[in-house]
């Protein structure tokens, strides 16, 4: 093959590719450059359907286990002992602690941040006998509903879901952006912003299902930072409306409102909490921000062989 | 720097372009230092390519200082000093209290220093040192007159030589070299090769690695809920993911390279088909396996010293290998674990014992071996590695489904072990398409892969080293 039939096969082979994933690559382009071109645009919808046909296809064949149960249960076990308890409700609040009977479900949402704490929280509330669904989707938030809409996705989960009891959330990092021509934290934006933070939390309310709201952590990024204390402000409010609970972060990770990478330990060492690119979590700094929710939960075991092997709170959970 | 985004992609046919219709090398070469760091800087950041900068400066001053004094010493203190470079940035994080102590005791307030290990500094440090040494070779005495010295451009494009920047394989100066002083004309009968590895290099990532780290990322993550079975799968996934995730990179870092007229060392030749240890490490990594074996394992004595001694030398260098992974206990072991491995296999050659006669076996023990190593490469903390090992005790009931995927796992490496032609047949395959029909094929193809591949493509696994 000589040099410009390599080059053309090269090129028409990208165009072709990118035509089939027109959607995507406007959805990419729009989340990265926050530039929005050609979206409506029913000729590229109507060439790029073949492919999105074929990922929903294959999203069915090959389901992420993530957003499986995490490890579900065996059903009749699980059946027994919700027929057993049916009367009691698995979520009461006492002392401003949450108390929760166990094979509760928690249903996580959010981008990578919470994807980086459920690699602790998951796996602790497994151990408490709490069931975990996780929709974490790295990249995601509230502000381009084009490339994923939350409520939505949320809605469909709790229809298809009975047995939730309760939320976690942790969006924001992909927000601060303008939505449309509405500039961020401009007071349209603000208006629109909240109220789909709200959405979230009226399909949790009007299924009686608690919500975790955790405050996002400052980043690196100063710039990015003053944005994000804006949209903390919202979910802070908005949590405090709706009495759920905005599980506060910065006092631990930007101590005095500065970001920092590590704490330091009890025993004077320290340990890095941040991952290098200064946003996400390290092990430890995903056991920290778990720790922050199970301080604030109690879980009732109904079984007395677990009752006596899980005597300590989840509260008492220090690492 | 992601070679799956749009902007590497549509940057490199921008660059292919361009490079091609420049005729004269002098100019090719120069496209590619600017290649190299615009790439650098528009895909990674200005942090990454200064440090690369300063420490290309530095490498070039210490090549002339080695041509000029032509002692064995010079060459020892600069790759001293370029191994120390590669120490600090790597293992920072565990020294930095140190470094704080210093900084308060000499007055500066307690700010914390943050200091990030930047991107494929592991793999150029490993270039530089061929390259100085190499330098070292070139030495003719009683002359001032130095064959191996190279320019500052030069060696600065060949230590950010964007194919293999960010994870190798690791080039060697005088093959990097012995290619960028020649006239480089296209390649008609490298096109079937260079679509075929573009394609299996997309296949094993976004595929083959995805998937299987999908599976074994949930069980890895929470192992006293599985059963035995699983367990033994998710490592066997891991050794899937792994191998796939690397040899896909290497892959396509050498669809790259061919395209602009270089060839890269090979990196990985069917390495689950290894017969034994020794074998498995000289078709695993290959570029960095004969690095350590040239650069420590050899210096140290390697088998003159007698037997005994060799042995020695072996797990030294194995527990370098490891601690270069990380430093971190667990590294330590694996690369310890490998070293008795090796050991015992030298042991056995020298007792005359033998499995040939039973190469399946053979190369299911060097397969498991293998993988049982992964637990400790893949877990940060030992506690957690020695929690999965402690897992397979647990009372997980075992499903007939976890039995047929077992068979199926073993079916698989057994069909393995026959694709050795497989890149050869597809190229053969390939040819026999029409021109014109080729890019139909190959977007029909990508199109496949990309929709049914998992949300998202996680970073190398080696460029985290």
């Amino acid at each position: 093959m000589k040099l410009w039939n390599f080059l053309s096969t090269l090129l028409i082979t990208l165009i072709l590719t990118l035509l089939a994933f027109n959607q995507s690559v406007l959805k990419y382009i729009e989340q990265t450059y926050h530039w929005s071109i050609l979206q409506e645009n029913t000729f590229l919808q109507t060439i790029g359907y073949p492919a999105q046909r074929l990922s929903s296809f294959a999203e069915s064949l090959f389901p992420n286990p993530s957003t499986l149960l995490y490890n579900e249960p065996n059903e009749n076990i699980l059946q027994d002992i919700q027929e057993e308890h049916q009367e009691i409700p698995r979520l009461s609040l006492e002392d401003g602690k949450l108390i929760i009977q166990d094979y509760a479900t928690f249903l996580f949402i959010g981008d990578s941040m919470m994807q980086g704490i459920s690699m602790s929280l998951a796996s602790k509330l497994k151990k408490q006998n709490i069931q975990v669904i996780d929709m974490a989707k790295q990249s995601t938030g509230l502000t381009y509903q084009k490339f994923f809409n939350w409520p939505e996705v949320l809605e469909n989960t709790l229809n298809e879901n009975s047995n939730i009891d309760a939320i976690v959330v942790v969006l924001g990092a992909n927000d601060p952006w303008n939505i449309g021509k509405i500039k961020f934290a401009s007071l349209e934006w603000d208006s629109i912003y909240s109220q789909r933070v709200q959405t979230i939390l009226e399909l949790a309310k009007a299924r009686n299902i608690f919500v975790f709201w955790y405050e996002v952590p400052m980043v690196r990024n100063k710039q990015l930072n003053e944005k994000i204390r804006h949209l903390n402000q919202i979910y802070e409010t908005e949590s405090f409306l709706y009495n759920a609970f905005f599980i506060k972060t910065n006092f631990l990770f930007a101590p005095n409102d500065e970001y920092t990478p590590e704490i330091e330990k009890e025993d004077g060492k320290k340990v890095r909490i941040r991952s290098n690119d200064g946003i996400h979590f390290t092990p430890a700094g995903s056991r920290l921000l778990s720790n922050l929710l199970l301080q604030k939960i109690e879980v009732i075991h109904n079984e007395t062989e677990e009752q006596e092997d899980n005597t300590m709170p989840q509260g008492s959970n220090n690492e | 720097m992601n070679f799956f985004s749009i902007e590497f992609t549509l940057l490199f046919l921008l660059f292919l372009t361009v490079y091609w219709s420049i005729k004269n090398i002098k100019y090719q070469n120069m496209a590619i230092l600017v290649f190299n760091y615009t790439l650098i800087v528009v895909l990674g950041n200005f942090y990454i390519a200064l440090v690369l900068l300063i420490y290309s400066i530095c490498i070039h001053f210490f090549a002339l200082w080695i041509a000029t004094s032509k002692k064995r010493f010079i060459l020892l203190l600069s790759i001293a000093l370029a191994v120390l470079n590669l120490c600090f940035f790597k293992y920072f994080p565990s020294i930095k209290n140190f470094f704080e102590i210093i900084f308060k005791d000499i007055g500066f307030n307690d700010n914390q220093i943050e200091i990030l290990m930047p991107l494929g500094i592991s793999f150029y440090t490993f270039a530089s040192i061929t390259y100085l040494k190499w330098v070292y070779d070139g030495r003719i005495q009683n002359s001032v007159f130095n064959k191996n010295l190279q320019s500052f451009e030069y060696l600065a494009s060949y230590l950010s030589f964007f194919p293999t920047f960010i994870s190798g394989p690791i080039m060697r100066a005088e093959y990097f070299f012995a290619q960028f002083e020649k006239p480089r004309i296209w390649q008609p009968q490298n096109t079937g090769l260079i679509f075929i590895l573009l394609l299996f290099g997309i296949f094993k990532k976004i595929i083959i690695a995805n998937y299987a780290g999908i599976y074994t990322t949930e069980i890895f993550k929470d192992p006293y809920s599985f059963n035995a079975i699983e367990l033994l799968l998710a490592i066997y996934g891991y050794s899937l993911q792994i191998y796939c995730d690397f040899s896909g990179y290497v892959n396509l870092a050498s669809a790259f390279a061919l395209m602009i007229g270089f060839t890269l060392p090979p990196n990985f030749n069917m390495p689950y088909t290894a017969k034994n240890l020794k074998d498995f490490w000289s078709r695993w990594h290959i570029s960095l396996s004969t690095f350590i074996r040239d650069f420590i394992y050899i210096p140290l004595g390697g088998n003159k010293k007698g037997f005994f001694y060799t042995q020695i030398f072996v797990l030294i260098s194995f527990g370098i290998s490891g601690i270069w992974h990380g430093n971190t206990l667990n590294f330590l072991i694996w690369g310890l674990l490998h070293g008795c491995g090796i050991i015992i296999v030298n042991i056995l050659q020298r007792l005359k014992i033998s499995f040939s006669f039973l190469p399946l076996f053979s190369k299911l023990i060097t397969f498991n071996f293998v993988t049982f190593c992964w637990i400790f490469f893949y877990y940060p903390d030992l506690s957690q590695s020695l929690d999965f090992i402690k897992a397979f005790k647990s009372n997980v009931p075992i499903s007939p489904e976890n039995i047929i995927l077992l068979c199926l796992a073993f079916v698989i490496f057994f069909i393995y072990q026959f694709s050795i032609h497989l890149e050869s047949f597809c190229i053969t395959l390939f040819k026999k398409i029409p021109n014109t029909m080729k890019p139909l094929w190959l977007a029909l193809l990508l199109i496949v892969i990309f929709a049914i591949m998992p949300s998202g493509i996680p970073n190398f696994i080696y460029a985290g080293f």
